[in-house]
């Protein structure tokens, strides 16, 4: 079934990452909201078109750990070794030049840094994952910024939005609380819930850790579940928020 | 490791990974079924409609 | 930069007088205005608006001397109107309780032109401070309308403030189109146009400093622009305003070659009445937005 992915056009191969995505999130998000485990090595090995299921692991990328991070659920080696072989398959960018590949180079460094705190034997070969540190974090949400872009790539940045990840994007973002807020209710006034939902995880982590923020983000979680925020990857940066807001599960 | 690295596929071409790429970077493009609003072309009605009543009769200063 | 966005405003204002100052015939104003109109909308508070802009240009007195001149001729013509204000003293004769009649006279006063009988009568319903219920903004209208007039009061404003949308600081993605308009009458009538933008608590001063940058950008994408108009006169009127170049060179760009700017993104009608009604409301709150952000610029501002 790799036939499925070669190269036809990007908006098709987009569709199908897309689609797998969701059902990796949906996995993720029953973990978060019960008790079960992520399964990501079942959906790989087992579904029809693997090279998909793994650039679709790659694509959720750090939101994998979020029931360990979240809930201290272990990590199973197996779905570690997914993980890896996700970076295997759909190699990172040598460089980071442009704010795009600095965006993408931030996610794989988030999701390969929690992936070496498991502790599992990278089985990919030693120069796959990337380990490296990158050094762009003020390029990108340093000073000069308008509010706008400031906020939009934040919401790019959200799957770093976990407890205990930490880092300089983190760190950016505690002086952030105003460009956040002030994306968050574009997002909302726009009924674009998908980047309202990427914002509301940074501001209700912020308010985690204590730090005062200009919006509530229980009454915005709250806001977007009941006028009709739908999606499973928006389910689960809702679900994320809500259990680090210590809300109950939708 | 249970699964082997001669099993994996083989190593994504460029046009798959920067459909991947895209992915990563666009909170707007195809990742939900949020709504595209930028590309409703009546975007007024969408605000109007959904974010307001109809002008009250009252004059208005 | 400052140049730059004084030079925008002022020509956004000046472009949008002389827009309004161009169609003050009777092709387009009936004869008589009715003093209890079917739609008060139609006729009464367009002129009251005109009339009220030529008010504010006159005050802030920062305008060239055509633009000054234009100002004074549009208050004059918009004062016949009503009949040398008859029309406002009839109105409020046969309805008492009625506010809109101080509301519209107290920007005439401003530019020079009184009626006496008018006062005595408004003098007398403060005093009987029988107030029909309104929304709170409006309340806020009628308080300043008051103040301008010099007529005494015993009225609260930060109470009057505390019971609008505004005064509660809600959530700011909570709003909708139309109280978007309740809250920068808010914020019109506390600060007087502009004139006191020291009277606006400041929890409140930033509140709106914080989300009137996101109200505007949010709007101005559908292309709502006789609110945006409104949002830029909030921005005038802060303690410190922001005076986005950016929004203003757009906002300036959409204003057609005549002066009228346009209230949405619809098409414009090309018949010259027509579009004078449809689109004599954003104007008006152009011309204020430019007159107020050029004297803020400026320092003129009280």
């Amino acid at each position: 079934m790799e036939g499925l992915l070669v190269p036809v056009n990007g908006e098709r191969l987009q569709v199908a990452l897309t689609d797998a995505a969701a059902e990796v999130a949906d996995r993720v998000l029953d973990a978060v909201d019960g008790t079960q485990d992520i399964g990501l090595a079942d959906y790989v090995n087992t579904g029809a078109d693997a090279k998909t299921a793994l650039g679709a692991v790659r694509l959720i990328g750090a939101d994998v750990f979020a029931p360990h991070l979240l809930l201290g659920r272990p990590v199973h080696p197996d779905d570690a070794a997914v993980i890896a072989h996700s970076f295997a398959v759909f190699p990172p960018a040598g460089q980071a030049a442009t704010p795009r590949q600095q965006v993408v180079a931030w996610r794989d460094w988030a999701t390969s840094h929690l992936l070496a705190r498991t502790g599992q034997p990278a089985p990919a070969g030693p120069d796959v994952v990337p380990t490296a540190v990158p050094q762009t974090a003020t390029a990108l949400l340093g000073p000069g910024k308008s509010w706008q872009e400031w906020s939009a790539t934040a919401a790019q940045l959200s799957p770093l939005a976990l407890p205990g990840l930490g880092g300089p994007i983190a760190a950016a973002m505690f002086d952030g609380a105003r460009p956040l807020a002030q994306g968050a209710t574009q997002a909302m006034l726009r009924r674009d819930f998908v980047t309202a939902a990427r914002l509301i995880r940074w501001i209700a982590l912020l308010s985690s850790s204590g730090v005062r923020q200009l919006l509530d983000p229980g009454l915005l979680v709250e806001r977007i579940r009941l006028y009709g925020g739908t999606g499973s990857r928006l389910s689960l940066d809702l679900a994320i928020a809500g259990r680090l807001l210590g809300m109950e599960p939708a | 490791m249970s699964v082997q690295h001669t099993f994996l596929p083989a190593v994504a071409a460029a046009e798959e990974q920067s459909a991947l790429e895209a992915l990563m970077v666009e909170p707007e493009a195809g990742v939900s079924d949020a709504p595209r609003y930028v590309e409703i072309p009546q975007a007024l009605a969408l605000l109007k409609l959904k974010l307001s009543p109809p002008l009250p009769k009252e004059p208005k200063h | 930069m400052t140049t730059s966005l004084t030079s925008i405003a002022h020509n956004v204002a000046h472009r949008g007088l002389t827009y309004l100052h161009d169609h003050q015939d009777a092709e387009v104003f009936p004869a008589d205005i009715p003093v209890e109109p079917e739609d008060p909308d139609t006729v009464y508070k367009p002129v009251a608006e005109i009339g009220m802009a030529a008010a504010l240009v006159l005050r802030e007195g920062v305008g060239g001397t055509a633009q000054l001149r234009a100002a004074r001729e549009l208050i004059d013509f918009t004062w016949r109107q009503l009949r040398e204000g008859n029309l406002l003293y009839e109105r409020q004769v046969r309805n008492c309780l009625l506010t809109d009649p101080i509301e519209v006279y107290c920007h005439f006063v401003h530019g020079g032109h009184r009626h006496e009988e008018l006062e005595r009568l408004v003098t007398h319903n403060a005093a009987v401070g029988s107030l029909p219920e309104v929304y709170p903004n409006r309340r806020l209208a009628v308080a300043n309308s008051y103040r301008m007039c010099g007529i005494p009061t015993d009225d609260d404003w930060e109470s009057l403030l505390r019971a609008t949308w505004l005064g509660a600081t809600p959530p700011p993605w909570a709003i909708d189109w139309d109280t978007a308009y309740s809250m920068t009458h808010t914020v019109f009538h506390v600060t007087d146009w502009g004139a006191r933008p020291h009277d606006l608590p400041a929890d409140v001063a930033g509140y709106l400093g914080t989300w009137l940058p996101v109200w505007t950008d949010v709007w101005s994408e559908v292309g709502d622009w006789d609110l945006v108009a409104e949002l830029l006169i909030v921005d005038a009127c802060l303690p410190e305003p922001r005076f986005d170049l950016d929004m203003w060179t757009r906002f300036a760009s959409v204003q057609h070659s005549d002066g009228l700017l346009p209230r949405d993104a619809e098409p414009v009608e090309t018949d010259r009445v027509q579009r004078f009604w449809d689109h004599c409301h954003p104007t008006v709150v152009a011309v204020v937005a430019g007159t107020l952000a050029v004297s803020r610029l400026l320092g003129a501002g009280r």
